[in-house]
């Protein structure tokens, strides 16, 4: 085998980890649009004079959902055009760590923050008076569900910005590696769950007697819910800390 | 490549192993206290005066719940503090 020099390689394992945030992060909130799209359009057969009403909640609640690609495109061209001219081989293999950990959290991400957006044209097709409270559940139970991916871009951009180690050897390699799987596939559930937990909320807020006033209740339990459910999210950011600072 | 020896393997496998146990263990727990919190949302808007108890009954599904995220926090711990090549 002829020589490959050290440049190349980080260059081919950062242009791999570009490939894998947006490819993977592109996923969740492809699959997440089109449910609220799908909604959108229940909604518009139902209720055809509703149709500007309901193309702006779907198109707020799309925007919120493409939060998450974005920041994987962000990490993608970042890692496509870094500088590589006398990179160490560790900021390589922490390219690849930082594309899957941004990719992996955006995927979840898409999806999770989906399922508030899409009831939420259901719901508000349904009952147009109370598409206030609606919007504000979606609005809260989309900014908590995308928690997780900020955690995912925080170790993406500290694994390709940290300073190198210049005496990093293989263990060090796969440390990075595990950093970004650790981070990445953590944020998945947290960023789904908290999804659902907001899906039901709305769901819940549906059911009630008196929605207006359920609103304030609905939205203690749902926030309470999903904290809970966010802390294992926060369990992987520290063990994705301890791989990236301690080893 | 040379120069890798056998305990540098070792070391290098645990750290592998406490990444994938920290990030696969923390699908499950989030997606079902999620699960668990949304229902009691359900619940809430259908049934409004016993929140109560079913906040209750949520915090006490989701802590059982949450048990298997703190074994995989634990596993990945002792992979990466006590584990040595």
């Amino acid at each position: 085998m002829e020589q490959v020099a050290v440049t190349e390689i980080v260059k081919s394992l950062s242009m791999l980890g570009a490939a894998i945030a947006i490819g993977l992060g592109g996923i969740g909130a492809g699959i997440g649009i089109g449910m609220s799209g799908a909604s959108a359009c229940e909604g518009i057969g139902r209720q055809p004079k509703m149709s500007s009403e309901l193309f702006r909640i779907m198109l707020i609640g799309q925007a919120a959902t493409s939060t998450p690609p974005t920041f994987a495109l962000v990490v993608s061209i970042l890692l496509l055009f870094g500088k590589y001219e006398g990179a160490l081989l560790i900021q390589g293999f922490a390219a690849l760590g930082a594309g899957i950990s941004i990719g992996a959290g955006a995927f979840a991400s898409g999806i999770g923050s989906a399922y508030p957006a899409s009831r939420a044209c259901e719901a508000i097709a349904r009952q147009p008076h109370l598409r206030a409270p609606f919007t504000t559940l979606m609005l809260l139970g989309q900014a908590v569900s995308q928690t997780p991916v900020i955690f995912s871009l925080m170790v993406s951009f500290m694994l390709m910005f940290m300073p190198a180690k210049p005496d990093a050897g293989f263990v060090e390699f796969v440390a990075v590696i595990s950093a970004g799987i650790c981070m990445g596939f953590g944020a998945m559930g947290p960023s789904i769950g908290s999804g659902m937990a907001a899906e039901s909320a709305i769901i819940g807020a549906r059911h009630h007697r008196e929605p207006e006033k359920a609103v304030g209740l609905l939205t203690r339990v749902m926030l309470l819910g999903q904290a809970v459910a966010q802390s294992t999210s926060i369990y992987a950011l520290v063990v994705a800390l301890v791989l990236i600072m301690l080893v | 490549m040379d120069g890798i020896t056998g305990a540098e393997i070792i070391r290098a496998a645990a750290l592998l192993g406490a990444g994938m146990s920290m990030g696969f263990g923390a699908i499950g727990p989030g997606i079902g206290e999620g699960f668990a919190a949304g229902k009691a949302c359900e619940a809430i808007g259908r049934n409004p005066e016993e929140a109560g108890l079913l906040t209750r009954t949520m915090l006490v599904g989701q802590a059982v719940s949450e048990s298997t995220g703190i074994y995989a926090l634990v596993v990945a711990l002792l992979l990466i503090f006590v584990v040595k090549g």
